[in-house]
């Protein structure tokens, strides 16, 4: 990864009483073979603002999303969160132009751990129980078990799953693991919270629980970027609308705005097929 | 279904306009009937003809078990807990365990390189898996025997520098220890596919969640993959014990005195040739018997969290009666169909 020109340009932007946006994201560019799949995303997330990402399938969002939290490596330009650089160190000491260094493992770990995730498929942990796989994360980050286990279950009850604590994921619907899985993210504390289509897989009657707990979670101030294909839940919680095609933000703005009269004629075709 | 019409006959007749009325399709009385009706099994002859041809052919295994005098079972209860035999066996026992617990965590670990991201250890664990696996386990034992021919020293010390310990290597690689390496080399290699392939059962989105949710590398294997790799390397490795058990006989060729060995010097002199074969056979079904019991609590163990009822599980003796078809489902099972 060569040195983005974007990188020394950061701290001006910081001065005049408007606060440093929580998440910025320049110049993001991410190749998959020789298939670009991101080129070259500029995006800014406020703190306590929700952003939803939209587009096609194949568009990158999901690429980006995962970009933030470092499970993809970019391979040019960066991503910042709350003013600390994701998965690189930049050293301005050298007078050629700075460089980049790629973190160990250790430091990205702490990293991703102030970052909630929640994926399409829950991914929650099958040999472990609810309660096992929301304090999992906690433990490991050096929590006493006790005191996560209490912050767990007043989590599980946040998300309507009161009691649940000694259940085995299979034996729960969809859209209870995917409460859970929204748990396990929150139980780390997470400054920000990133959802990959986080109800695509739930069968149409379930939908609505899992947005609803995403909702809550608006309203309470949480930072969230959410890949959604559901434009209904865009409309009514997002702060901005982010209209993703071939790797590039096509479209962004307010959802009054995007959603009801988009300026790009890819995000017209798009929300004329998905509404 | 026997003795009752079929459930559209009195209906046959009717001309279409009258169901349009309402009218059910089938009366009431004629659905209670159906409802009541005695269950009969279709007839399989087929079963009852291989069932009684099996039988037969068992009883006449016990049959000749138990009469033919020359398997002498007085001298195999004479030997069978004898001095020798029970030295035997507890060197076959310790070898096993020895040689599974060390060829196991070998195996981990070129699992491990295989899976790493670094390409000279992929190609090393590769390589050593073709070549192990290339080469028969007698050979590899008489190999190990001989490594003396090959190497007369062994020596540690700084490569290509200098050396602090030699020994001889004809006194280091004793029959014991040829046959320890040989087998560990050989359990190795297999360990390692069965691991590999565990893992690779395990679906990518359970590191990528556990990364997400801050855990290390070291942490992710330990607490989320190796567990639910488990149920796909237990019975394989069940397998694997249970062969390694019986291969350790193999030893006998390089003179170590194992259960099968110390079993053929007792009847080298006493030309008891059947009856001491059958002593060791009898002691390797008792321990494959152990250990497929072990197994099975093991493969239950690791299967929490599978089931989706979150009652308990059939137990094994549930399992295997339910699998005797003489005990199988009866009638009282579909009492819930009426």
């Amino acid at each position: 990864m060569s040195a983005p020109p974007g990188v020394t340009g950061a701290a001006p932007e910081a001065g005049q009483g408007e606060p440093l946006p929580l998440v910025r994201i320049r110049g993001l560019r991410k190749n998959f073979g020789p298939h670009r799949v991101l080129d070259g995303i500029d995006l800014d997330v406020r703190e306590g603002e929700v952003t939803v990402l939209l587009g096609p399938s194949g568009s990158g969002k999901s690429t980006l999303l995962r970009c933030v939290n470092h499970l993809e490596k970019p391979d040019a330009g960066f991503v910042e969160v709350a003013g600390e650089l994701i998965g690189y160190r930049y050293d301005r000491s050298r007078n050629h132009g700075g460089r980049l260094h790629e973190l160990r493992h250790r430091q990205v770990t702490r990293q991703r751990a102030r970052i909630g995730m929640v994926f399409q498929q829950f991914n929650l942990f099958g040999h472990l129980t609810v309660l096992e796989n929301v304090i999992e994360g906690p433990v490991a980050a050096g929590v006493q078990r006790k005191q996560a286990a209490a912050t767990a279950s007043e989590l599980l009850d946040r998300v309507g799953l009161a009691g649940r604590e000694g259940s085995y994921p299979r034996q729960m619907s969809g859209g209870q693991q995917q409460r859970v899985a929204i748990a396990r993210a929150l139980a780390l504390r997470p400054r920000l919270m990133l959802f990959d289509e986080p109800t695509s897989a739930l069968d149409p009657e379930l939908v609505g629980e899992v947005l609803s707990v995403i909702r809550d979670l608006a309203a309470s101030g949480m930072t969230m970027i959410v890949v959604t294909h559901e434009i209904g839940f865009a409309r009514e919680v997002a702060d901005t609308v982010v209209f993703l095609d071939d790797g590039r933000v096509v479209e962004s703005g307010p959802p009054a705005r995007v959603l009801a009269s988009p300026s790009h004629q890819r995000a017209r075709a798009f929300l004329a097929a998905v509404l | 279904m026997s003795g009752s019409p079929g459930p559209v006959a009195p209906d046959a007749g009717q001309p279409p306009a009258d169901r349009a009325v309402g009218r059910p399709l089938v009366d009431r009385e004629q659905d209670g009937r159906l409802l009541t009706a005695r269950l009969v099994r279709a007839r399989r002859p087929g079963q009852w003809v291989g069932a009684v041809l099996v039988l037969v052919l068992f009883a006449m295994l016990v049959h000749t078990l138990v009469t033919n005098e020359r398997f002498q079972w007085t001298v195999v209860g004479d030997y069978f807990a004898t001095g020798p035999i029970m030295r035997g066996l507890l060197l076959t026992l310790w070898m096993t365990a020895a040689v599974m617990a060390c060829g196991f965590l070998l195996g981990i670990g070129l699992a491990a390189m295989r899976l790493s991201s670094n390409p000279v250890l992929r190609a090393l664990s590769f390589g050593y898996v073709w070549l192990v696996r290339s080469v028969p386990p007698l050979v590899q034992l008489l190999f190990w025997f001989e490594i003396a021919s090959l190497y007369p020293r062994l020596s540690l010390g700084i490569p290509f520098g200098p050396e602090f310990v030699t020994v001889s290597t004809a006194h280091l690689f004793t029959g014991v220890l040829a046959a320890f390496v040989g087998l560990t080399v050989d359990t190795a290699a297999f360990s390692a596919e069965i691991v590999r392939g565990g893992i690779l059962s395990v679906e990518r989105g359970q590191s990528e969640a556990a990364a997400a949710i801050g855990l290390g590398r070291g942490r992710i294997f330990r607490r989320i993959v190796l567990p639910q790799a488990m149920p796909a390397i237990v019975p394989a490795s069940g397998n694997l014990l249970i062969g390694l058990l019986k291969a350790t006989s193999i030893v006998s060729v390089i003179a170590v005195q194992d259960l099968l060995y110390s079993v053929q010097l007792i009847y080298q002199q006493n030309f008891l040739i059947m009856p001491l074969l059958m002593v060791a056979t009898l002691w390797y079904v008792i321990l494959t018997t152990v250990l497929s019991i072990g197994q099975y609590f093991i493969e239950r163990y690791y299967a929490k969290g599978k089931r989706r009822d979150p009652g308990p599980g059939k137990g094994l003796w549930q399992i295997t009666v339910g699998n005797l078809p003489v005990f199988g489902r009866t009638r009282s099972d579909l009492a819930g169909l009426a």
